[in-house]
């Protein structure tokens, strides 16, 4: 079938048409058949440019890179010149930026062909993506499902073949969580490996770019073209990136592997500590050996989480007033501006945190909250230095549950802060933290499986994510398209 | 931030004004009808960072940036911005050459600024 | 010792004044932005991103403001953190000159603090202590205009401002003025700011409080904004003292507010309560990592930091015995210290040099509206110039023109000298011929000081100073004419 060439890998695509065997005319034709067919129901992005006939001409005029005229979906919340830019809120509906990310910039300079904006929960606040202002993702694998989220949109995309690879973004796990939940790689860079200049802020301490692939050596290569010092970005940092394809595929004999050990009890899904359990077992044998890793409560680190990540967010989002950019609205008063317009197009699980945030950040409250988060934050990294002194990674579940249902917990904030447990606390430690396929449930929901390393140091995890992948045949698995759900079992 | 512990207030975060004052300082207006939502959402949040008061955090330094980092300065040269047809059609608050704002009218509102 | 002012119930207190005073710096780009910084160029053109606050856009810090910051901690005697640590911090409120509704500015940790200014007041020098120096970051331009809207112009939002905040350690509003004229005399002179208040690059705002003599706890406060010029500053505190001296007088208590300078009507006005502190949320900027000032731009501050005028003014007074107001005069002219030191140091006397600087030449500078920089002459060649006329070798009259030509050319004094042939003439054989043709010419004059007008001489004297261009001895002029006269009247 000509929608198959979506599914392959970059270099696999990549060889193919450099061997002349293939030319990106056809793989943007099977990215459009795969979005004509699925598409309509799982609502990917917010927009894409399938039809438009500029992008399909722009492949003549594609720079020559390692993504010549690969399709990928580009999450809302990273600037690209010209094309619309809103973030899944109505604040920012119509905002064209003028100006393209680094990030961007890398993409496109390598040749990558940006097919469309991918859905995202509002600014990033959302496990889920059922918080966009353009309508919910839903999961290829169960449209019954979420995609997970903040970046669902892109991990939708990438599982339904309508891209080749996308870009997301993690904040509290943002990148990770919706890779696991569609079968796919999704990255966690160290903190200030890539750039946030164009990405608009959420929380400005936490916040990285990620790739979501269909394996990992595509991972390594998205994530060797946007990562890098930018003097644009006074956070980014200055530390070598290796030839992560270099170390791909040595293996982790010489490894030590940390699993941890948490305190959810039933609140991890049966069939996930099952699988942990299978995967504790492949690393035991495969490696240098395994030890149980305690990193302490990390509920602490959840309530240090929700409380810096809507602190920052409340600062990064006071600029959305209706003045410089977005919808405004007709009004003598300058305060009515503020207010309504600010009202208007935040959606509630944006307001609930700027209100937390708010909260958070003022005098009275500021050393009880912001204080004591900063202070927890400190405290995790340095369990995870420790950690890393017996440990060259740790290996755990993405989530602790299989994808939700959609709508099922949307009116229960806490609910949904719980389903962050495993991916938050790299984001506190700024450490690396990459979420490969590690099976699926009894009902073929997806199970992710992260690994997490020392900062800096991407080559080890992805090459402790080849070993497993190569192991186990998860990623050349595919959900079925709609068509195909209505007829069979 | 030596003097912003203003001590601990007693106010129960739920409170509806604490959540109208909130809604205030983040310019966000809030119906009537949702403040009660609001303030038992952030009544529940609120009451799940309680456990956070529990651990002892004496002698550990609150985190500002989480790996060490020099200061990027860059040389005082000047480089070229945006077009002024570039950075104003975005907004849909242009006149001519300007954005243009409704004036103050509550004194209130006009800030204590630094300049 | 504190000065006391008498309210009408017969109490005396005395006055607590701070000044906060923002100057914007001479950088070329903005601080977090290398858009221009530039005042006057058409609005909304130099702008960017970063400016604009367009989402997904970054600070990054202009170094050049940073250096200018630390050379004004240096030059106002400030003490750093332990390792020269500084932090930038957010500050928080919505208004539509305020593209992100938060400053970046700093809080907890500014550049330096505990510094000082010293002023002469009265007699006696005085040490206003400084409580703080950091940067941060200025508003956009916002026109009010008649129709109740307002335009703004994002060209000034995020220029560089250094902030000065004092300690409340001014006594008077007199002091308060001597304050601000020094501070702008030293941000100019390193070149910090042009300290310009009409072109808005040097703003101040006032902190008043008056307390009971000799008392040690503070008063209530009154802010005031919106001052315009060192006199509105001078005038708007001592409308405050008289209008806090009123309310205590009746035995009622102040309420602290905001208050503006009205100009035209020579008072302040209420502008708003400050019941509650602001809630701005300050917290550490996570978008610019820890400042650590730089053993190398430490070095490279201090190079450029120059006395200010009151340690010139002292030092003219020590090195040189130099009455107060003297030295007052010589180093109130920017760069006049420098140069009454370079020409003492290349031998001028500094009798002498006094004299002529602050006369003849003060003098000409004021007529062509020019500073000393602006000239050609250097001390070395005002030395030389001052040799001249000690040693008699050129005129009164001659001397002050050729002051004049050496300040626009910048030739040596003594070869003008040579080339022009300006050498005064002192020889009574040059010098008999000519006076005996201005008495020839003159037989009024012998009459007039036969009668005993001795100024009749005068006259006769300057005719000869006219015959000989000047050239001539007036001294000697005059001796030998008066001899002349005598004798002819004998």
């Amino acid at each position: 079938m000509h929608s198959d060439l979506a599914y392959k890998t970059i270099h696999e695509l990549w060889d193919l048409m450099n061997n002349g065997l293939l030319d990106p005319q056809d793989i943007l034709e099977s990215c459009r058949e795969n979005n004509a067919l699925w598409e309509p129901e799982i609502h990917a992005f917010r927009e894409h440019y399938f039809s438009d006939v500029n992008v399909k001409a722009s492949l003549q005029f594609l720079p020559s890179g390692f993504l010549g005229g690969i399709p990928f979906a580009h999450k809302d919340n990273i600037s690209a010149k010209g094309f619309g830019t809103y973030c899944c809120s109505k604040i920012l509906d119509g905002y064209v930026p003028p100006y393209d990310a680094h990030a961007t910039e890398l993409l496109l300079a390598a040749g990558g062909l940006m097919i469309g904006r991918s859905n995202m929960d509002e600014f990033g606040m959302g496990s889920s993506t059922e918080f966009s202002a353009f309508g919910p993702t839903r999961n290829p694998w169960d449209t019954s499902k979420v995609p997970g989220g903040s970046s669902g949109g892109s991990a939708a995309a990438v599982a339904s073949g309508q891209a080749v690879f996308a870009t997301g973004t993690d904040t509290g796990g943002s990148v990770r969580q919706p890779a696991a939940f569609c079968n796919l790689v999704g990255l966690r860079p160290t903190y200030g490996r890539v750039s946030r200049y164009g990405l608009v802020a959420f929380a400005s301490s936490l916040d990285q770019i990620g790739p979501i692939c269909r394996d990992v050596h595509d991972c390594a290569l998205v994530f060797s073209i946007i990562a890098g010092h930018d003097p644009r970005d006074s956070t980014s940092n200055p530390t070598l990136l290796p030839d992560l394809l270099e170390t791909l595929d040595d293996g982790i004999e010489d490894l030590t592997v940390g699993f941890l050990v948490d305190d959810l009890g039933d609140a991890v899904d049966a069939e996930i500590r099952e699988k942990m359990d299978e995967w504790v077992g492949f690393f035991s044998v495969k490696s240098k050996g395994v030890l149980p890793i305690d990193l302490g409560s990390l509920k602490y680190a959840l309530s240090g989480y929700y409380i810096i990540a809507p602190s920052e967010a409340s600062s990064n989002l006071a600029r959305f007033d209706g003045i410089r950019y977005g919808p405004t609205i007709e009004t003598d008063d300058l305060g009515e501006l503020y207010k309504t317009t600010r009202a208007g197009g935040f959606g509630p699980e944006v307001k609930r945190r700027i209100m937390i945030g708010t909260f958070a950040l003022s005098s009275g409250y500021y050393d009880a909250y912001y204080l004591r988060a900063q202070k927890i934050r400190t405290r995790l990294k340095a369990k995870f230095d420790e950690a890393f002194k017996e440990v060259d990674i740790i290996i755990c579940p993405t989530s602790p549950e299989p994808p939700f249902p959609l709508a099922s917990k949307v009116d229960d904030p806490l609910k949904m802060y719980a389903s962050d447990y495993y991916v938050i606390p790299q984001a506190l430690a700024g450490v690396p933290a990459l979420s490969i396929p590690g099976g699926f449930t009894k009902n073929g929901l997806p199970i992710g499986l992260q690994i997490t390393g020392r900062a800096f140091d991407e080559a080890t995890i992805l090459r402790a994510g080849k070993a497993f992948e190569r192991e186990h045949d998860y990623i050349s698995k595919r959900p079925k398209p709609p068509a195909d759900k209505g007829g069979e079992n | 931030m030596a003097d912003a512990n203003k001590g601990q207030p007693d106010i129960d975060p739920s409170d509806e004004k604490l959540v109208k004052d909130i809604a205030a300082l983040a310019r966000i207006e809030i119906e009537p009808g949702e403040v009660q939502m609001y303030a038992s959402q952030m009544r529940a949040i609120l009451d799940y960072f309680e456990d956070l008061k529990q651990i002892d955090l004496s002698g550990i330094d609150p985190t500002v940036q989480i790996h060490p980092l020099g200061l990027t300065l860059e040389p005082d040269e000047i480089e070229p911005g945006l077009p002024v047809n570039a950075a104003l059609n975005i907004s849909l608050r242009r006149r001519g050459n300007l954005l243009c704002v409704p004036r103050i009218v509550n004194p209130e509102e006009e800030a204590d600024a630094g300049a | 010792m504190p000065i006391a002012f008498k309210a009408a119930n017969g109490r005396e207190y005395e006055a607590v004044i701070g000044m906060e005073v923002h100057a914007e710096l001479l950088t070329r780009s903005k601080m977090y932005c290398r858009c221009k910084s530039c005042f006057g160029d058409p609005p909304n053109t130099n702008v960017c991103p970063v400016c604009l606050a367009l989402p997904g856009s970054l600070p990054v810090v202009n170094r050049f403001a940073m250096l200018l910051g630390t050379r004004t901690a240096l030059a106002l005697h400030c003490n750093f953190a332990d390792k020269r640590f500084a932090q930038f911090a957010r500050k928080h409120y919505f208004y539509p000159d305020l593209p992100k509704n938060y400053q970046i500015t700093m809080y907890a940790y500014p550049i330096a603090t505990d510094g000082f200014i010293e002023i002469w007041s009265g007699d006696a020098a005085r040490r206003i202590g400084i409580e703080r120096v950091h940067l941060e970051e200025d508003t956009a331009k916002l026109f009010h205009e008649a129709d109740g809207t307002s335009s703004i112009d994002f060209n000034r939002a995020g220029i560089p401002l250094i902030e000065i905040v004092s300690k409340p350690e001014i006594a008077t509003p007199e002091e308060a003025k001597l304050y601000l004229k020094e501070l702008r005399d030293i941000l100019r002179r390193n070149g910090v700011s042009d300290g310009n208040m009409e072109e808005g690059s040097f703003r101040c705002e006032a902190n008043i409080s008056l307390r009971p003599l000799g008392s040690e706890k503070f008063g209530v406060k009154s802010e005031i904004k919106n001052l315009n010029s060192f006199a509105a500053v001078e005038k708007a505190l001592n409308c405050e003292i008289e209008r806090h001296l009123v309310i205590y007088g009746r035995g009622e208590e102040v309420r602290p507010d905001t208050r503006g300078w009205d100009d035209a009507k020579g008072d302040t006005f209420h502008m708003r309560y400050k019941e509650k502190a602001d809630e701005y949320r300050y917290f550490p900027e996570p978008d610019i990592p820890d400042v650590y000032i730089s053993y190398k731009m430490l070095t490279e501050a201090k190079e450029g930091v120059v006395l200010s005028p009151f340690e010139e003014k002292q030092k003219l007074m020590t090195e040189y015995r130099l009455d107060y107001h003297t030295a007052n005069i010589i180093a109130g002219r920017e760069g006049g210290a420098a140069f009454f030191g370079k020409a003492c140091a290349a031998g001028a006397d500094p009798v002498e040099a006094m004299k002529w600087m602050t006369g003849e030449f003060f003098a000409f500078l004021n007529e062509e509206n020019l500073e000393i920089g602006a000239t050609k002459i250097d001390g070395a060649n005002f030395a030389e110039f001052l040799g001249l006329v000690a040693e008699g070798v050129i005129s009164g009259p001659v001397a002050k023109e050729l002051l004049r030509e050496i300040s626009g050319t910048g030739e040596k004094a003594e070869s003008l000298v040579e080339r022009k042939g300006l050498k005064q003439v002192s020889d009574d054989d040059a010098l008999m011929p000519l006076i005996k043709e201005a008495i020839a010419g003159n037989p009024k004059a012998i009459a007039a000081f036969k009668a005993g007008k001795m100024q009749a001489a005068q006259a006769l004297v300057g005719q000869v100073m006219k015959a000989t261009d000047g050239k001539a001895n007036p001294k000697r002029v005059s001796e030998l004419v008066r001899e002349f006269l005598e004798k002819e009247v004998e």
